[in-house]
């Protein structure tokens, strides 16, 4: 034994352990903060961390989580918070902590500085920004509920001259199309038309006279003549259906284009009244027009969570070593993994206590918040269970939220569930988009929310119900005027004291389906149409009529072209067939007459031969 | 230069030529194999707490990860093949992956296991060997090497001088 390495070997120890000791309660809490801030996108601040290294405990006093949209508040903070980790994971790296009571948990409480963080780098368009563009596009679809515009009187001159009427351009092509089609069939039938061969025919016919054709055996010589007169015809005949039959296919194409210039018309009409923006008051409209807005931004706001979720606790992860690494870096080597017997993942929080109390200061909005969150973890397919949660905030006498969810990411699909169900809440104030004569504010004193949202895989499907009462609705003085409409919208919102709003959005997140319904709709539908409806009604009418106006003598000139070339390629065709008709029934007839004459000349041969038989 | 300087005290000095091949060999292991495992700790460990010579484990070391670097792709296909393509001892090892410590020794890594077995083989005898060099080395050619041209050429080295110059100054 040498005493001095002993003693060396001891004060290395005791070094390590003075290191770890001082510096890793910063090091921790740095790297909690950390991880939380990438999640937020703004600062997440833990307040005296404590590492207890011989009992594996964690302690801190404040944990501080900056609201992103408004940073000089927190989404929430907690007063202290203590847990334990389990011992044995820990040499794999494993964080493996049973149960977490976060007591105390405040929300929205003000921060003494601003917990911005510079945004990241935007990274390329992933699958949430398609879904929230598709829904913004949805809401953005829907016409705006200009009530002003329907004041003034539709200027239809103005709107024909902006409007680029594609229907005289497809004509223009048809027309083109059906003179081409004529023309390349006029030289087909010049150069196919076989007047010269049938007129040789003829004279061949002519020639085989069969009372001129004596014995038995110049007769069969010109029965083979008529024959092969009779195939050449036959001949021509098929060529020429085999043109008809091509002729037809090509008329064919040409009026199927001729069957669409109906629709081509109404196309242009139809965007013609979009360039008008003539609004249709259909119920869905209103609902989407009103309350669009309000009704997506849960989703907005939700699915950047969702896709961080999905990248944090992964489903479908692939643990074995698939294989050999050929050419790993120098020293560095390929870990093969075996099969654990109780595997664990990186991370994992079994269960989280949460209570709390939001607003102490004023007892009448005072909220007591309590739940669990269940199997918070980076690898869901080896813990085996989905994260789950139950929360509720309860006021004095009554459950006022009760929010439960699944995140189920065990298997191969991502699924997550959420449920939100509110009675008798506080609604406040819902702002909607400012536009002239409609509210732009909606002042809820109570009201009964439910909410029941679905992400499988892309298949998203959100319903909310929300009936609040009683209602007034805010339309602000710079937006009233002293008008009609005015006067019935004011009216119309002023006698409405409750709102009941449903809507979905489903499909998958690249395409997404929006419905809203809402009692104003259909009340604000029919005062609309009543009130507006008749000049609409009348710019639509004259909308269509210029329209034809313009489109209509091309139109003639189109089906005058078409017929023309019909007419041309089936007649002359046709012509061709009945010359050729005329002369295959000649040739015909010429080929039985010598036969009928064949016939009888054999029998008069026998005739005779069998009676000079008979003699001898 | 310095580890060199003593392994040439220490292989004249009267130290036990086994002690000095002793620390040659575990030098050897922790040479051949990567540094942070839990083997290397231990025998580290236990050069400093016995008397091997640790001028001798510390030449081996800087010696052997030199050998380690060109030998490194060698290491990793002996490791691969032991850990993942002999069917028969998989069992063994799924058990000792499944220990506590197992992630301190890194046994499943394909370097690691590579050099460790390789490092096992010859530590025996490479112990041997060095000790019989010790016992020869001291006999006769001691004062043959002292007098090669390779030692002379060395000496004249300016950097060495000069490291001599620094050396044996006396304050």
């Amino acid at each position: 034994m040498r005493p001095k390495g002993l003693i060396g070997l001891l004060v290395v120890i005791l070094l390590v352990a003075g290191a770890a000791y001082l510096l890793s309660d910063r090091l921790i809490e740095r790297q909690l903060e950390s991880a939380g801030e990438s999640i937020v996108g703004a600062k997440v601040e833990i307040d005296n961390l404590n590492f207890d290294l011989l009992g594996l405990a964690i302690s801190l006093d404040r944990l501080q989580v900056t609201n992103p949209n408004d940073t000089w508040k927190n989404m929430f903070e907690t007063g202290e918070m203590k847990f334990d980790m389990e011992t044995a994971p820990l040499s794999r790296k494993k964080i493996i902590i049973n149960n977490i009571k976060v007591a105390d948990i405040r929300i929205g409480t003000q921060r003494q500085t601003n917990g911005y963080l510079p945004p990241k780098p935007k990274e390329p368009p992933g699958w949430v920004d398609h879904a929230i563009e598709s829904l913004k596009q949805k809401v953005a679809a829907a016409p705006v509920l200009n009530l002003g515009m329907l004041k003034q009187k539709i200027n239809v001159d103005s709107l024909m001259a902006f409007v680029n009427i594609q229907s005289l351009q497809r004509l223009e092509t048809l027309k083109l199309s059906a003179d081409s089609t004529r023309q390349r069939w006029q030289t087909i039938i010049a150069e196919f038309d076989p007047k010269g061969e049938l007129k040789a025919v003829e004279t061949q016919i002519h020639d085989l006279t069969s009372q001129e054709i004596k014995g038995v055996e110049n007769l069969i010589a010109a029965l083979d003549k008529s024959k092969k007169i009779y195939d050449t015809v036959n001949g021509f005949k098929k060529e020429t259906e085999q043109k008809k039959a091509l002729a037809a296919l090509d008329i064919k194409q040409v009026k199927t284009a001729v069957a669409s210039i109906d629709n081509w018309i109404a196309d242009d009409i139809d965007a013609i009244k979009s360039k008008a923006r003539l609004p249709d008051f259909s119920a869905q409209n209103i609902g989407t027009m009103l309350f669009g807005h309000n009704v997506i931004q849960p989703i907005v706001n939700m699915l950047p969570y969702i896709d961080l979720a999905r990248k944090y606790m992964p489903a479908a992860q692939q643990f074995m070593s698939a294989g050999k690494v050929e050419k790993p870096p120098r020293f560095v080597g390929q870990n093969i993994r075996f099969l654990l017997r109780h595997p664990k993942p990186n991370f994992l929080i079994e269960e989280i206590f949460i209570s709390g109390v939001t607003n102490q200061q004023d007892t009448s909005k005072v909220l007591y918040l309590s739940g669990k969150v269940n199997g918070v973890t980076s690898h869901p397919r080896v813990y085996g269970k989905p994260l789950s949660f139950q929360l509720a905030a309860d006021l004095p006498n009554s459950t006022a939220y009760q929010l439960t969810g699944v995140v189920d990411h065990t298997g191969d699909i991502p699924a997550e569930r959420f449920e939100l169900k509110a009675a008798g809440i506080r609604l406040g104030n819902i702002s909607l988009p400012a536009r002239p004569y409609l509210p732009s504010q909606i002042d809820a004193r109570r009201g009964d929310l439910a909410t029941r949202f679905s992400l499988a895989g892309s298949q998203l499907d959100f319903e909310v119900g929300l009936t609040a009462r009683p209602v007034s609705f805010i339309i602000p003085d710079s937006l009233i005027h002293d008008d009609l409409i005015s006067k019935v919208t004011s009216s119309l919102f002023n006698s409405v004291d409750m709102l009941q709003l449903s809507a979905r959005i489903y499909g998958t997140t690249s395409d997404l389906n929006l419905q809203i319904r809402s009692n104003i709709d259909n009340v604000l539908a029919e005062r609309m149409k009543e009130l507006v409806g008749e000049s609409v009604k009348l710019a639509r009418a004259e909308i269509e009529k210029r329209v034809n106006a313009i489109v209509e003598p091309k139109k003639q000139e189109a089906l005058a072209l078409v017929s023309k070339m019909e007419n041309q390629i089936t007649g002359g065709i046709q012509a061709i067939e009945n010359d050729i008709n005329k002369k295959l029934a000649v040739a015909d007839e010429k080929k039985k007459e010598i036969e009928k004459k064949i016939k009888g000349e054999t029998t008069k041969d026998v005739t005779k031969k069998l009676k000079g038989l008979i003699k001898n | 230069m310095q580890f060199i300087s003593k392994l040439i005290k220490v292989l004249r000095s009267g130290e036990s030529p086994g002690l000095i091949a002793g620390g040659f060999a575990m030098g050897l292991v922790v040479g051949l194999t990567p540094f942070w495992t839990l083997h290397n700790v231990l025998i580290l460990a236990a050069a400093i707490l016995t008397k091997v010579n640790l001028a001798a484990v510390f030449f081996a070391i800087f010696f052997f990860s030199f050998v380690t670097f060109l030998f490194d792709p060698l290491f990793h296909n002996l490791g691969f093949v032991v850990l993942a393509q002999i069917e028969k001892i998989k069992p063994l090892w799924t058990a000792i992956y499944n220990w506590p410590i197992a992630p301190f020794t890194r046994f499943y890594n394909t370097v690691v296991m590579g050099s460790l077995l390789v490092a096992l083989a010859l530590v025996i005898p490479v112990y041997f060997l060095t000790q019989k060099g010790i016992v020869a080395y001291r006999g006769n050619p001691a004062a043959k090497i002292e007098k090669s041209k390779f030692i002379k050429a060395l000496k004249g080295n300016f950097v060495v001088k000069w490291y001599i110059k620094i050396r044996d100054l006396e304050f």
